[in-house]
């Protein structure tokens, strides 16, 4: 063990490793703060720049993006509405708010402090409980996925808020566009109308910045008054301590829920930041501001985005399986440098695994920094008037919807949607929930006929081991506070109006 | 006020409208179920499920919108509206028609510049929406929007060609390159 950290050691320390991190890290702020560029594209972009570098370099390098991106989305969600990633989304639901009313500088501090804690506390567990992690990933199935699926599915109660039906129409439409594409079994067409755009489904990216960023920017145009909502956001000062540990509880629960749905590959940071959003609501004794700029709402949301950053990397260093996209384009740069990740890794190499362990825990630390520089500067795009802010992000969305796939089809994808936001946002639908729905829609259909088709038709399977069955008593519990406290609500709503009356 | 029930009970109308079309008209002709699929397993079954909770959904939005026209009439308020749709009501805003108008004139822009993309490239498309919208925002410094209008796209354009390796539709100015 000593051997193998001192020769981690000799291999980690060198110049060019400590700043190749730090390039990293700053690059996936940068994209992962563009609209339309995710993480996946950063670390694709500099993949090539790692063929000729040492094995451990191009490596951390790649992690460096990975985690930069990862919180570089929730800048453009708090300040402008637009996520540069699915996960920072949940982050706009809060964030943006908080910047409306001024508060940007302190939304993001918050998610900043939220997202370093998170990524330290994924890290730790990435070193310690890699095999234990892993083991437990091992045994999710179909089964285990649908049922913790349909328990995430419960987040749409909370974020719709008092508007539950409308929650649960725009949660459904979410779900029913997210069927567009190919049938996964029998590979037959499902609303495709005989457009082949069609055929591969629609896109995360030009949906989430059509039905969000989009629709604010339409509505710009419909007031008298187009005066910044943000004044001043640099004025105002940031987050003092003990706001961060009033927020502690759910920044940790956040971290930890991460850490779990990270491990387990295939579900990614979406969900974990949704789920993490939900408990914190649940759990707060502020659940009534969630959603109107709730800085407990960004900080689990951050928390739950970022906590799965060291954990995807368990299944893929211990098991080597790809835990997400990303985590596969990191996969494939050890296996140019000729490694193979997996059980034999950890006997073969365990001096490059231990030196990755020192950059990723040196990029926690990167991140602190580069974000909190990163703030100072990007802030100030509050202070630029919204007249001349909101069409330079309209040309910014459509870059980034083009850049997907090179092809103007995500941009008519992106407008559609964006008019769709407009509709959902004059009529007071929440959006929030056709995300969810529109995310969670394929995990959820997939595992649901995947069950079955193990089962052959049985309904049995979902109630096969203790992990559905806790997943199914949770969703439960969470439906029966939720229809407590939507009660309870309405009691104190008819008491208020009959003390009018 | 009383219209603004009304719309309420309205969208659930056509929720249930658009979940009946589904049912009977967008599942059968949009998806392909091949024979002998079992019913649990066949493509259309989940977008079924899907589209019969669109139709409780629209179902309880007309319910809830009905009970609180009816609470109205007998004249107590109502919750249901919350913040962000009273406020679109205020005095700051345009009246609905004008509103309305306005937001559909930059829908028709975008759209416009969707379809011209192909022709003209998207950097100068990208620089007429801009002077467009800023100046329809009602900004007339020219000395700003000129600069931004044209370096902006630019810049983007270099951005994503040579540092991103993402091509970008050049429209009749592929030719010039």
């Amino acid at each position: 063990m000593i051997e193998n950290l001192t020769a981690a050691f000799f291999l980690f320390f060198s110049f060019q490793n400590i700043f190749i991190i730090f390039v990293g890290v700053f690059i996936g702020v940068i994209v992962g703060a563009i609209p339309g560029m995710t993480t996946v594209m950063g670390v694709a972009l500099v993949l090539p720049f790692t063929f000729t570098m040492e094995p451990v370099t191009g490596i951390l390098l790649l992690l460096g993006v990975y985690k930069g991106g990862l919180y570089g989305g929730s800048i453009t969600a708090i300040l402008l509405k637009a996520p540069g990633t699915p996960a920072a989304s949940c982050t706009a639901l809060d964030g943006f708010p908080m910047a409306q009313r001024g508060e940007a500088r302190r939304a993001l501090d918050m998610a900043l402090y939220a997202s370093c804690f998170a990524d330290f506390v994924s890290n730790l567990s990435l070193i310690f409980l890699t095999t234990f992690l892993a083991a437990f990933a091992l045994r999710f199935g179909p089964p285990e996925f649908f049922t913790l699926i349909v328990f995430s599915l419960t987040i749409i109660a909370g974020v719709s808020g008092d508007r539950l039906a409308k929650g649960i129409f725009s949660a459904s439409l979410g779900l029913l566009l997210a069927t567009v594409g190919l049938d996964i079994i029998y590979g037959t067409e499902r609303f495709i109308f005989g457009n082949y755009e069609l055929m591969s489904g629609l896109n995360f990216i030009p949906v989430l910045i059509g039905l969000f960023a989009l629709p604010e920017i339409f509505n710009h145009y419909t007031k008298k008054n187009r005066t910044n909502a943000v004044v001043n956001a640099l004025d105002n000062v940031g987050v003092k301590f003990s706001e961060f540990c009033s927020c502690f509880k759910s920044i940790l629960r956040g971290s930890l829920i991460g850490v779990v749905l990270g491990a387990i590959p295939g579900i990614g940071a979406a969900p974990s930041a949704f789920l993490s959003y939900s408990e914190a609501r649940r759990n707060s004794k502020n659940r009534d501001n969630f959603g109107k700029g709730e800085i407990e709402g960004v900080a689990a949301a951050e928390a739950g985005n970022n906590g799965v950053a060291g954990s995807t990397m368990i299944p893929l260093l211990a098991l080597g399986v790809p835990g997400d996209v990303t985590t596969a384009v990191i996969l494939g740069a050890f296996m140019i440098h000729g490694l193979r990740p997996g059980p034999l890794m950890f006997v073969e190499n365990l001096d490059l695994i231990y030196a990755i362990f020192i950059g990723i825990m040196l990029s926690s630390l990167y991140l602190f920094v580069i974000g909190k520089a990163s703030i100072r500067m990007i802030s100030r795009i509050s202070d630029v008037s919204n007249n001349l802010l909101y069409p330079i992000v309209l040309v910014l969305c459509v870059f980034g919807a083009f850049a997907i796939n090179n092809n103007l089809f995500d941009v008519l994808v992106m407008i559609v949607m964006s008019i769709l936001g407009f509709a959902f946002l004059r009529l007071d639908i929440p959006a929030a929930p056709f995300l969810i729905g529109f995310i969670l829609g394929p995990l959820l259909e997939d595992n649901f006929r995947q069950s079955l088709l193990l089962s052959e038709g049985s309904y049995e399977i979902f109630f096969r081991n203790s992990i559905c069955l806790v997943f199914w008593c949770l969703t439960i519990l969470a439906l029966v506070f939720l229809i407590r406290s939507n009660v309870r609500g309405n009691k104190v709503i008819n008491s208020e109006e009959k003390g009018k009356n | 006020m009383n219209k603004w029930y009304n719309r309420e009970f309205l969208l659930g109308v056509f929720i249930i409208f658009f979940a009946f079309a589904g049912v009977i008209f967008f599942i059968p002709f949009g998806i392909v179920v091949p024979d002998n699929s079992p019913q649990a397993l066949a493509p259309n079954f989940w977008p079924l499920i899907v589209m019969y909770l669109v139709g409780f959904s629209g179902a309880a939005i007309s319910a809830h919108g009905l009970a609180d026209f009816l609470n109205l009439r007998d004249g107590a308020s109502s919750s249901i509206f919350s913040n962000s749709s009273i406020s679109n009501l205020n005095s700051d805003n345009f009246s609905f028609f004008e509103a309305m108008g306005r937001a559909t004139i930059v829908i028709i822009a975008f759209f416009v510049f969707y379809l011209i993309i192909p022709f003209i490239g998207i950097v100068l498309s990208s620089s007429i929406m801009l002077v467009f919208l800023i100046y329809f925002g009602g900004d007339c410094r020219w000395q700003i929007i000129l600069p931004i209008a044209f370096l902006l796209p630019l810049f983007l354009y270099l951005f994503f060609v040579h540092v991103a390796n993402v091509p970008m539709p050049l429209g009749f100015f592929e030719a010039f390159q």
